[in-house]
């Protein structure tokens, strides 16, 4: 890592699909109410969704009295990738929140993992698993299996969106790999 | 191996009598524990034969063929005929009468078997040694408490929390016997993750564990720590062992954790088959070399520091 410069803003994205629970990420991990762009969903609502994210979430986060840490969420629909690339241009490290619920976890995480790396090469990823506790017995084997199946070793963490103190600690995970 | 005892429907002053034999038994060098009847299977049920409760236990255990100790109130003796027991017996009739129903069946055989000895005496790692090289569940019993490993779904499940407590504060202890496990644990089971189950007691019990061996693993899963933001050491020592650093030395020189926490932490993530021996060959893929725009020092510190990544866990 380079020392010093100036005091530049230092981006984090959140990524992943519709109503995993990214905006609810930002929310924990925000210290005032982050900027949303929720609109009511006019598809069929999923489950208690009944709101959807149309451009993208921010929220600022102070690391110090000078430096921001800017928080931006990637909206999950596929007809806003367009602004991926834009979103995620400087990030240094991106939380891909997935539903435990997903029937296709695996697939799914692979595909994100994938568009991530397509969009920005390497960059750090962590992978946070929500809504667990609406399983009887929420599993990681399968996808950590799939994941190792491809060799990758990265943090996967379960956690409740709601919770700041997982949010955070998802944040540490991601750092960890940095560190 | 422990003889587990359970009482049903005594009073207190009888229960008390069958702690003070249980520890007489010490002098045979067995081990037991005297606990109420819960229904579930032990090695030996004391009931009383003059109450409809102690009856229907035992017409019960008998249906489950559990060794049944029967204690009336008709005389101060023991007849083996019938494993009847006078309640105003003295202690050493009881001691009789336990050891002459566990000879009976093959509880005393296991509980004398030899104990594992050195290392293995500490559960941690007799239960570490237990889960390597298997990819099934496992069944772990120690002081009549059954934990189920579960590495099918990254579980521990036991039949409640007081269970699952009862078995942390045994892990440093020895007496853990195991077989596999098949099959649902049980109806309404209490669940924890694996991973903070195991790391937690790795932490515990550092002290008392050798060093462990880093330099013959590297990383195979990150621990899933995400409900247990109190670890934070764990996902530091992850993240060295990730990049390569293969001595308790270095870990703890970078870290700055005690050299003996670092290895129970890594103790934990082998119980929790997260490490795989460096001589495995898997395919492991390289990332692309990263074009993110990495936070310049001062500023990773801030992050570091702003989300508590140097903090201590305990």
């Amino acid at each position: 890592m380079m020392e010093n410069p100036d005091s530049a803003a230092v981006k984090l994205v959140i990524a992943g699909p519709v109503g995993a629970g990214k905006t609810t990420t930002i929310r924990s991990l925000s210290e005032t109410e982050p900027l949303s762009t929720e609109m009511p969903m006019t598809e069929a609502a999923m489950g208690d969704k009944t709101t959807t994210t149309v451009a993208f979430d921010f929220s600022t986060v102070m690391l110090d009295e000078e430096v921001p840490l800017f928080i931006y969420g990637l909206p999950g629909q596929s007809r806003f990738q367009h602004m991926w690339p834009i979103i995620l241009e400087g990030a240094f490290g991106v939380v891909l929140v997935l539903d435990a619920r997903d029937e296709a976890l695996e697939g799914t995480c692979q595909e994100w993992l994938g568009v991530l790396d397509e969009i920005v090469p390497g960059l750090p990823v962590v992978i946070g698993v929500t809504k667990t506790d609406t399983l009887e017995a929420p599993s990681l084997r399968s996808l950590r299996s799939a994941l190792a199946s491809k060799g990758i070793v990265l943090p996967v963490f379960t956690f409740d969106a709601r919770n700041r103190e997982q949010a955070n600690h998802v944040i540490r995970a991601l750092l960890a790999t940095m560190a | 191996m422990n003889i587990d005892i359970r009482v049903a429907g005594t009073g207190e002053d009888l229960q008390k009598r069958l702690r003070l034999a249980s520890g007489l038994l010490l002098a045979h060098k067995i081990r037991s524990t005297v606990r109420d009847w819960d229904g579930t299977r032990c090695d030996c049920v004391v009931v009383t034969g003059d109450d409809l409760f102690g009856q229907r236990v035992r017409a019960y255990a008998a249906l489950k063929q559990i060794p049944v100790l029967t204690i009336t109130r008709a005389n101060d003796t023991f007849d083996p005929a019938t494993n009847t027991i006078g309640d105003g017996a003295p202690l050493n009739l009881y001691v009789r009468a336990f050891l002459a129903i566990l000879q009976a069946g093959d509880a005393l055989s296991r509980a004398r078997a030899p104990v594992a000895s050195g290392e293995d005496r500490i559960g941690l790692l007799a239960l570490s040694r237990a889960l390597a090289d298997r990819e099934g569940d496992l069944l772990a019993m120690v002081d009549g408490i059954e934990v189920h490993i579960l590495q099918s779904s990254g579980h521990v499940a036991a039949r409640s929390q007081q269970d699952l407590e009862q078995a942390k504060d045994q892990l440093g202890s020895p007496g853990w016997q195991f077989r596999d496990s098949n099959g649902k644990p049980c109806d309404s089971c209490y669940f924890e993750s694996l991973d903070i189950f195991m790391i937690r007691a790795g932490i515990r019990y550092g002290g008392m564990l050798p060093a462990f061996p880093v330099a013959e693993y590297r990383l195979g899963c990150w621990p899933d720590l995400g409900t247990a933001p109190d670890l934070v050491d764990p996902l530091r020592i992850a993240s060295l062992v990730a990049k390569g650093h293969r001595s308790l030395d270095e870990l703890a020189g970078l870290t700055g954790i005690d050299q003996s926490q670092v290895s129970g932490i890594l103790w934990g993530f082998r119980a929790a088959s997260l490490l795989v021996p460096e001589g495995r060959r898997d395919t492991l893929a390289s990332r692309p070399e990263s074009k993110a725009r990495m936070p310049y020092a001062n500023v990773f510190q801030k992050l570091a520091s702003r989300f508590g990544l140097f903090q201590k866990s305990w």
